[in-house]
């Protein structure tokens, strides 16, 4: 084998190695943006939840964002490690919900709305966003059906 | 008998050396990509095993908490469900009969407890009643908002063997809390008062060894209790 031919073989293997280097890479990348967006699923459910929790008379309209690292729950407890890298943004709205198959029925309530995102390439990605309506219980209202 | 003469040399020394440093240059990169790729590949079996597992313990999660009307005893590391078997057109007529019995055979009793192994590894597990294991005429449970009573119970199922062990998750570990590995998974909740507590949680942590390394993923999931129903005796007292 001359000189030329192992320059040769070695620019193969190297052109080789950056090849399946770069797609093990492209895999990592691909799959944390999965694993960003299970941990965004369940912030977001962790959200609702704390608002669906809630009794019907502390639930308020506000527009919120917690800023990325900074995500805790209603009671002040701080997101693990991994949620680090996302931040939230809630929209609670008060909104009426009408009933298709009952005309005139309008269920008054919330509509919660929550959006958590992290940074790509220095912009704002948005990740997850979650909607769900909170009604209002006839319990809550006081009427008697 | 004519004689040939072979024209063929042999490698210089010049030769071997430049061929060696160029065999030893490929074999070292050779083996840094492969360590690389096994570093990758834990990586990406960690990161498999948080999506999946995780969005199936949200999955379990969100379906016992749409059955559960009430959690009866909280906990860190163990919590009651209570499911009732009334459908909820009888128990939402607020008819004390239809809440003051909780039935064994019935299945309407529900514990998760995260639980150590011998490996140090935590899983989760729910336990749920052998119906068949259950005496008869001693199916009747009657309603209480005292915890120990519901940990007594607990003991006195699982020692006399009328409780069904279920793996829901296996080798988690605990979570990362303000930068501090807590010590032991646990269960979160809205109020430790089960009259009013309206949802259940876990925190806990997927964790792989990388040599010396340490890869892991927290996760904290919440779900609401959808259709939440205050037992009379919460009433009461």
């Amino acid at each position: 084998m001359t000189l030329m031919e192992c320059l040769v073989a070695m620019v193969v293997l190297t052109i080789s190695a950056a090849i399946m280097a770069s797609s093990v890479q492209a895999g990592l990348a691909a799959q944390e943006d999965a694993l960003a967006m299970t941990l965004a699923g369940t912030a977001a459910e962790s959200r609702i939840s704390d608002y669906l929790a809630r009794s019907y008379e502390t639930i308020a309209a506000v527009d919120v964002t917690e800023a990325i690292g900074t995500m805790t729950s209603l009671s002040g407890d701080a997101f693990s490690g991994s949620y680090g890298r996302l931040g939230r943004r809630t929209q609670v709205t008060s909104a009426n919900l009408t009933v298709p198959d009952f005309p005139g029925l309008l269920v008054p309530g919330y509509l919660i709305d929550v959006t958590v995102f992290d940074t790509w390439a220095g912009a704002q990605r948005k990740l997850v966003s979650l909607q769900r309506f909170r009604p209002r219980t006839i319990e809550e209202s006081g009427v008697t059906p | 008998m004519r004689m040939t003469r072979c024209t063929r040399r042999a490698f210089t020394l010049i030769e071997m050396l430049i061929a060696t440093v160029i065999t030893t240059m490929i074999a070292a990169t050779v083996i840094a990509l492969i360590g690389g790729l096994a570093g990758a590949l834990a990586i990406q079996d960690l990161r498999s095993e948080a999506i999946v597992r995780g969005a199936g313990l949200q999955s379990h999660l969100g379906l016992l908490s749409l059955k559960t009307r009430m959690t009866l005893a909280l906990s860190e590391q163990r919590v009651l469900l209570w499911l009732p078997a009334e459908t909820l057109a009888e128990s939402g007529s607020g008819s004390d009969s239809a809440f003051d019995r909780i039935d064994l055979v019935d299945d309407e009793l529900h514990w998760l407890e995260f639980a150590q192994e011998a490996d140090e590894s935590w899983s989760l597990i729910e336990w749920t009643v052998k119906a068949e294991a259950v005496p008869a005429g001693e199916s009747a449970v009657y309603f209480s908002t005292d915890s120990e009573f519901w940990d007594n119970l607990f003991v006195q199922l699982r020692d006399t063997d009328q409780l069904r062990r279920s793996p829901i998750a296996v080798n988690l570990a605990p979570p990362l809390v303000a930068g501090v590995a807590a010590a032991a998974p646990r269960f979160i909740w809205q109020s430790a008062d089960i009259c009013v507590n309206r949802s259940i949680g876990a925190e806990f942590a997927f964790v792989a060894l990388e040599g010396d390394a340490e890869l892991r993923s927290d996760m904290r999931m919440e779900s609401a209790l959808a259709f939440f129903d205050r037992h009379p005796i919460c009433t009461e007292s």
